[in-house]
């Protein structure tokens, strides 16, 4: 059975978060991701409200912000490096290790 | 190996060799270090920092679930034009 995550993350590796099958809350953060990772300075007070409002608390968006901006850094200097291996930071254990990779 | 001369396993010594230890036996079984982990090689304080961070936001319990998180990951890497 074709597992529905790897259609989700099949769409968000094309940044196709419209095509994504997930549920309109998730849409809404991975919006506020893309946000963020392109022009975080127009980030604003109702872009937040909006997240509340399908049920993210300020935690949860605080983390997303987190986990968004730390990704940043990792692309910046696996650029910077000039990194070879296209998957690169799926090698990394446990965290985004492929699915397959990781047992259970 | 990047463009920028990282410190290779097999070369590194002193608080390079120390900090690559640390890394191998932590994650037990795993070949080498990854390479966007060995970016932070020359600098192998920052590489414990850089470790603990990812960790951290990853083993933490959060307030987002591994699949959220994974798809941030995915998504933001996309956005960055970073091969995936």
């Amino acid at each position: 059975m074709q597992d529905p995550n790897s259609d989700v993350q099949a769409c968000l590796a094309r940044a196709d978060i419209a095509a994504a099958p997930i549920p309109e809350n998730e849409r809404a953060l991975m919006r506020f991701v893309e946000l963020v990772t392109k022009h975080a300075y127009k980030t604003t007070d109702d872009d937040v409200e909006a997240l509340r409002s399908v049920g993210w608390t300020d935690p949860q968006i605080a983390e997303a912000v987190y986990i968004t901006a730390m990704f940043a850094f990792f692309n910046r200097v696996a650029d910077a490096f000039g990194l070879e291996d296209p998957n690169y930071f799926a090698t990394i254990p446990g965290w985004w290790a492929k699915a397959e990779e990781t047992p259970g | 190996m990047a463009r920028i001369r990282w410190v290779k396993e097999s070369e590194a010594t002193g608080d390079a060799a120390t900090a690559y230890e640390e890394w191998f036996a932590a994650n037990p079984g795993r070949p080498e270090v990854p390479g966007i982990l060995k970016c932070f090689s020359l600098r192998p304080d920052f590489f414990r920092d850089v470790v603990n961070m990812s960790d951290r936001v990853h083993f933490s319990e959060g307030h987002l679930s591994r699949r959220i998180k994974e798809m941030i990951a995915t998504l933001v890497s996309a956005l960055n034009l970073c091969p995936y």
